[in-house]
């Protein structure tokens, strides 16, 4: 348990030190945001209709910034070798890199959005819902993200690659986080339901996620 | 002969030499037959006219674009499980065809849905969900090309080409939730029953023949595969022998 | 034959005209592909070169 928390803490280090880690993907956020009222005009009624779609779109693309080097850098400083012989089975290691990874970027991002939020003119009960659905869902998006992460672990240029491989899987994690934050807005859709079943994709990505990375990082170190 | 005999790649070789021909031959057969039922003997749909003909290849082609990924996915299996190599020459022979079939789908989904809709492409429940299948197989098209050593990727791509697999019915799922929430009419509707025979059995001999084809080209494009890693196989030993003795022919059996 | 297609007559032969298209290109490049490999190993042959495999036929 104690080598889990270590590592953990090794993570928080090494993403606050390296870069500033936690706040590129909130400024990246934030150019994204920044980006749609130039590119459909700054008329605030539109922007506060299509305010969430905004705010997720950036949250996943933001979150897949730094994911190539979340196994990558561990690969070249040769810590990784030392994860996959570790006793410690290599799923629980990848999980607690990826509730680092979470705890570093998806965290600060669903703090960040209401905020953003406001900008584009939605109002409180979606800033909540927004704020709300971010916190279920960028755990899925980080969990369906890291398996992209060990596919391309071993490859030079794995960033675009890592990109065109995971966000298709990301597509239902979209679509009911907004569902579940439009709820808040339009009072005739239910909010409970997409929510629980945003809930459940999270959790689902939870278990597949780390499986399938370990296995990806195995196949890729032999 | 077993399965277990074709698992052999020299074994694998002879007996689709020989059942290469049939295939090819059977194919052309069903698709003619496909091709005179669907323009000669399939009436006029009363709602869609003479558009439903373009069904007639649509509809055979989504079915390839599915199962083209279940093929991926079951030798994906093989190569996790058995480690077998004529799996992962499999999956491989398989994306690419089973692209260039979902590809058809869409670009003939989009031909039948400019008239019906007046739209080119209308972000109906399987239109989305073909479009979202098609960008999987472009991602496991890409991570193969990107490891420069086969042996290496195969089992790295079967990984992805499993998630994909289980992510499937999800995306599916979600997207047509998706359309029911904005948009809910359809052209599509396939209800089965409500379909009429003249229109059904053109399209089961296309979809017959379009999986003869698709059976053909996979076997060949395997053929292909195996033959290419061994002329990767013999590069490497000739390169490996100049490297220790000077000439091409020193002393192969060291590899 | 065109004309007895109806008013959308360019939408279904533009359909069946991209399949052909893409199904004629994937049998081409299968056929290319197969006999460039088989060209490849004669070459390798013709230079005296054997697989491990055949060596113990």
């Amino acid at each position: 348990m104690s080598a889990l928390f270590t590592l953990f803490a090794r993570e928080l280090t090494l993403a606050v030190r390296i870069g500033g880690g936690a706040l590129m993907a909130v400024v990246f956020f934030l150019i994204v945001v920044t980006l749609m009222p130039f590119a459909v005009g700054p008329d605030l009624n539109l922007l506060s209709r299509i305010g969430p779609a905004i705010l997720w779109v950036g949250v996943l693309l933001a979150n897949l910034l730094a994911l190539d080097r979340l196994f990558q850098a561990d690969q070249e400083d040769g810590s990784l070798d030392l994860m996959v012989m570790a006793p410690l089975p290599l799923e629980l290691t990848v999980t607690v890199k990826a509730l680092a990874y979470w705890v570093t970027t998806g965290l600060p991002l669903a703090i960040a959005a209401p905020l953003f939020g406001m900008m584009l003119n939605m109002p409180a009960e979606a800033l909540g819902a927004v704020c709300l659905t971010l916190l279920a869902g960028t755990p899925g998006l980080t969990f369906i993200g890291i398996i992209g992460a060990a596919l391309t672990v071993a490859l030079r240029r794995g960033g675009l690659l890592l990109a065109i491989l995971v966000i298709p899987l990301m597509v239902p994690v979209l679509i009911f986080g907004i569902l579940a934050t439009s709820a808040a807005i339009v009072v005739t859709s239910p909010f409970l339901q997409p929510f629980l079943i945003l809930l459940a994709l999270s959790l689902g990505a939870m278990v597949l996620g780390p499986i399938a990375a370990a296995a990806a990082l195995r196949f890729g170190l032999e | 002969m077993g399965l277990m005999d074709l698992a052999n790649p020299t074994r694998f070789m002879a007996v689709s030499q020989r059942i290469l021909p049939w295939l090819w031959g059977l194919a052309a057969a069903f698709l003619i037959a496909g091709l005179y039922m669907s323009f000669f003997l399939a009436p006029q749909d009363y709602q869609q006219g003479n558009t439903v003909r373009i069904m007639f290849i649509h509809v055979p082609a989504a079915w390839l674009a599915m199962m083209g990924y279940s093929m991926i996915a079951l030798s994906s299996i093989g190569t996790l499980v058995w480690r077998h190599p004529l799996a992962d020459v499999s999956a491989r022979a398989a994306a690419p065809i089973g692209a260039a079939f979902t590809f058809i789908a869409l670009v003939t989904g989009s031909l039948w849905g400019k008239p019906m809709w007046g739209a080119w492409w209308v972000w109906d429940a399987r239109l989305t969900s073909v479009l979202v299948l098609f960008l999987m197989y472009l991602g496991l098209i890409a991570l193969w090309r990107a490891f420069d050593d086969p042996a290496r990727g195969a089992r790295i791509v079967a990984v992805l080409a499993l998630v994909g697999a289980v992510n499937l019915p999800i995306i599916k799922f979600s997207v047509e939730w998706w359309n029911t929430l904005h948009q809910p009419a359809s052209v599509f509707r396939m209800g089965g029953p409500t379909i009429h025979p003249t229109i059904l059995w053109p399209l089961l001999v296309m979809a017959f023949g379009a999986t003869l084809l698709f059976l053909a080209i996979h076997l060949a494009a395997m053929r292909n595969e195996v033959l290419r890693r061994r002329v990767r196989a013999m590069q490497i030993t000739a390169a490996r022998a100049v490297a220790t003795t000077g000439t091409e022919d020193g002393e192969p059996e060291l590899a | 034959m065109l004309e007895s297609l109806g008013e959308h007559a360019g939408f279904i032969a533009a359909a069946y005209a991209i399949t052909f298209v893409v199904v004629a290109g994937l049998i081409i490049w299968v056929r290319a592909d197969g006999k460039a490999q088989m060209r490849e190993l004669d070459a390798m042959k013709r230079r005296g070169l054997r697989r491990r495999a055949d060596a113990k036929d």
